[in-house]
């Protein structure tokens, strides 16, 4: 069959349609390429340092840490060489809630240093009924940490419980929650008073900030409210426990140890022993760093007149489990301490990725 | 039997005096059959090529005017002509076109009248009266046919006429050539058929001229030879030559111009050469186009498609994204075949089956089909075709030819060419490896002409 030239226009223009068309569905385009968005660069003693996620294998990780019952945002660069550890303790652990604006409005971030000295004693000397007590076995967040006498160096919420035995062989338990080495936007301790009729008057008796409200409640019952309580006790032991809040936010429980039978076995607001404190870990950083196999920690150098200065912080995306990050840019000088008390000097241009909770 | 030119004239003479054809409707068909078939109409496809080809005819009546041909010539409908001195005309659809009234008239016999209605006919610059004068042995021209002497055209034409001839005579008429005397017949041929309508007495004859046709220029009377009364015949003193008609294949084109279509297969540089892959690539074509092929120069222009592909025409677009790590992306677009269309503009000079031709052809690149993988950290994620897409190439283009094409039959060529690319038809900084500056190009190509 020949080919008529009516067949060979028409074959001709659906070619030339057909490719010139085109197929109308779009190449998409790549995504832009950017620059490195984590990396250190600096000196770590005497050598250089350099560490940019997404090269040689370097990977920024971010989490919260839970450090002695407090929040710490943290942020670690590494690659097979060189690893960097940054974090920022939380600040006011006392209100609910968190403010992430401490952290983000921030231009300075000191280093937490720990103390030579206890920051909180509990003693069983320190009871007023310390005669009738034969021995008080102390437990911090469930695990024993003393008997008699209990000293906390670090900071932390921590839960003390007291188990006492008095001299006649019976035992009781309270505990109470201690915050040390943050600050407390309230300050106050119960006190009581058991009358020989068994009427109980107990009230409390604030040392900073303005009570909103306080709720009594006896054996894990309801009694009453009101920052006095009236009430009439049988002759066992109870334990007396007031949920206090204030005016500022800060809410706080304490419990206390009452004998009805008016035999002394009672024990105090042991949580009053919270001390002033002698540091102050709100919001302080902390940096770990590990070369060559060594460890290397500014908890334990000398870092008063060292801090990060920060030129800005932004808000970068969320990571893996849904934490939003930032990324915190500036200047950080340290020193770092191993456990062979080796001391390094850090001086470091960072752009770091730390979460910073909403 | 040999006869000579005397003999049949005689012959003729006494076949008319018997004749008496009477008219018949029949006669018009008979004629019909004579006349060539007529040729179907080609503007159906003049239409569709000239929509098609619209440019390049308007190019080629630029260079080539139109020239008017006023000699009769190969290629023409001619109407038969009546040139000086040849008594012969030419019968071609003249007789039908021709309304005319009837007229009737009295056809003079021997032995008795017939009426028969007729009408004037007109066969090209000669006017007859009747159609019997038209169609008179002595007036007929038939198709010619190579080596038929004019005795043999005549006896072809007879058979014609005779069934239809409706004469009755007094008595047979047997030609008597030995008693017929020269001047005897000479008289007879002079002998004219009365024109008007009037009584003839059997015996006589009027002798009357022919006002129109009178070609040998001499009036004869008719006289009576044997009792027989001989019509005057025309003399004819002139060889009755015939003009051969010409071939009425009614051409769309004249002989020299033509269109075209053409096929051509060949391979080319590759507009980048890698280590990895070769340097040339195959390309096919097919394509049309209008020729004036004359003896010596000439010139074509077509339209062609062309379907390259390549080997190596790849680009690779990376791009990397920071974040918490490094997420790299990466696409590869891969060219595997090139849609071009070409005006090949040549001019060319003929020599005997030679043709050797050079011009230019502006090239536009249609379309493209493309493959397109995407990856991410090195794992495909996707893997695509595009037609039409023409990142990293240009569209203009503009390629001079060198041709010879070879002919091997009335309507095929097959010759080759080559191509220079001189327009660069990518962006070299999008390919990597090295560019082909000016890629060049050659095909081996079949054309075959759509006229005859």
């Amino acid at each position: 069959m020949t080919m008529k030239p009516t067949h060979l226009y028409v074959t001709a223009l659906l070619f030339v349609f057909a490719i010139s068309a085109g197929c109308k569905k779009e190449v998409q385009d790549l995504p832009p390429s950017n620059d490195p968005v984590f990396r250190v660069s600096g000196t770590f003693g005497t050598e250089a340092v350099q560490v940019t996620a997404g090269q040689d294998g370097a990977y920024m990780n971010t989490w919260v840490d839970n450090v002695k019952g407090v929040n710490c945002y943290k942020g670690k660069l590494c690659d097979s060489d060189f690893e960097i550890e940054l974090g920022i303790y939380a600040g006011d652990i006392d209100i609910a809630g968190f403010a992430p604006a401490h952290i983000t409005n921030a231009t300075q971030f000191q280093w937490a240093c720990l103390s030579s000295e206890p920051l909180v004693r509990l003693s069983k000397d320190s009871l007023t009924n310390s005669a009738l007590i034969d021995n008080i076995k102390w437990f911090i967040d469930g695990v024993q940490a003393g008997v008699n006498d209990l000293n906390i160096y670090r900071p932390g919420k921590y839960e003390i419980c007291a188990l006492v035995k008095f001299t006649d062989q019976t035992q009781s338990n309270v505990c109470n929650e201690l915050i040390v080495g943050y600050e407390k936007n309230a300050a106050f301790r119960i006190q009581h008073f058991l009358g020989q009729n068994s009427v109980l008057k107990s009230w409390v008796e604030v040392e900073a900030g303005e009570i909103a409200s306080v709720k009594w409640i006896s054996d894990g019952e309801y009694i009453g409210e009101g920052q006095n309580l009236g009430t009439i006790l049988n002759q066992e032991q109870h334990i007396i426990e007031a949920e206090v809040a204030f005016t500022n936010g800060t809410k706080r429980n304490r419990s206390i140890l009452i004998d009805g039978s008016l035999s002394g076995k009672y024990i105090d607001d042991f949580a009053r022993l919270e001390r002033n404190n002698i540091i102050n870990w709100d919001y302080k950083a902390i940096l770990k760093i590990r070369k060559n196999g060594v460890d290397y920690s500014s908890l334990n150098a000398q870092n008063d007149t060292q801090s990060i200065t920060i030129s800005s912080i932004s808000y970068f995306g969320k990571n893996t489990v849904g934490h939003p990050v930032y990324i915190l840019k500036g200047k950080l000088k340290a020193n770092v301490k191993s456990l062979s008390n080796m001391v390094i000097p850090v001086d470091l241009d960072i752009s770091f990725g730390i979460v910073v909770p909403e | 039997m040999n006869w000579s030119d005397d003999e049949i004239d005689k012959l003729f003479q006494e076949s008319s005096s018997q004749l008496n054809v009477p008219y018949q409707e029949s006669f018009w068909e008979e004629m019909e059959t004579l006349l060539p078939a007529p040729q179907k109409s080609r503007r159906g496809i003049a239409w569709i090529w000239g929509g098609f080809m619209a440019c390049i005819l308007l190019i080629g009546t630029l260079f080539i005017p139109f020239k008017k041909i006023d000699t009769p010539s190969l290629g023409r409908v001619t109407a038969g002509k009546q040139l000086p001195g040849t008594p012969v005309h030419a019968m071609q659809a003249s007789a039908a076109q021709h309304a005319v009234p009837l007229t009737q008239t009295q056809v003079e016999s021997t032995s008795e009248k017939a009426t028969v209605p007729t009408k004037p006919v007109h066969v090209g610059a000669t006017t007859f009266a009747t159609l019997q004068d038209a169609t008179s042995p002595l007036n007929i021209t038939v198709s010619t046919q190579p080596g038929q002497t004019s005795g043999q055209r005549l006896q072809a034409a007879r058979p014609a006429l005779a069934p239809n001839t409706a004469v009755a005579l007094a008595a047979p008429v047997t030609p008597d050539f030995v008693a017929a005397t020269e001047s005897s017949v000479h008289e007879a041929e002079n002998t004219a058929v009365s024109r008007e309508p009037q009584s003839v007495a059997p015996e006589t004859a009027t002798a009357t001229t022919d006002p129109v046709t009178d070609i040998s220029g001499s009036e004869s009377a008719a006289t009576t030879v044997d009792n027989l009364q001989a019509l005057p015949l025309r003399t004819f003193r002139e060889p009755i030559a015939q003009t051969d008609l010409l071939p009425t294949t009614f051409d769309l084109l004249e002989r020299n111009r033509h269109l075209y279509i053409q096929l051509g297969a060949g391979i080319a540089q590759s507009y980048i050469s890698g280590t990895n892959h070769s340097s040339m690539m195959p390309t096919v074509a097919f394509g049309a186009g209008y020729l004036y092929d004359p003896k010596g120069w000439g010139f074509s222009a077509g339209l062609n498609f062309q379907s390259a592909f390549p080997a190596n025409l790849e680009i690779t677009q990376r791009s990397q994204i920071y974040g918490f790590g490094v997420t790299t992306y990466q696409q590869n677009l891969c060219y595997t075949q090139l849609y071009t269309v070409e005006l090949p503009l040549n001019i060319q000079y003929r020599k005997g089956r030679h043709i050797f031709s050079a011009g230019l052809a502006p090239t536009f690149l249609a379309g493209t089909l493309m493959n397109l993988s995407r990856s991410e950290n090195d794992e495909e994620q996707e893997n695509l075709w595009y037609l039409g897409k023409k990142e990293g190439l240009k569209s203009w283009g503009l390629k001079p030819t060198l041709a010879y094409q070879l002919k091997v039959g009335k309507t095929t060529m097959i010759g080759m060419q080559l191509n220079l690319q001189t327009v660069s038809q990518i962006d070299p900084q999008q390919f990597s490896g090295k560019h082909t500056a000016l890629p060049l190009s050659g095909q081996i190509t079949i054309r075959r002409t759509l006229s005859k």
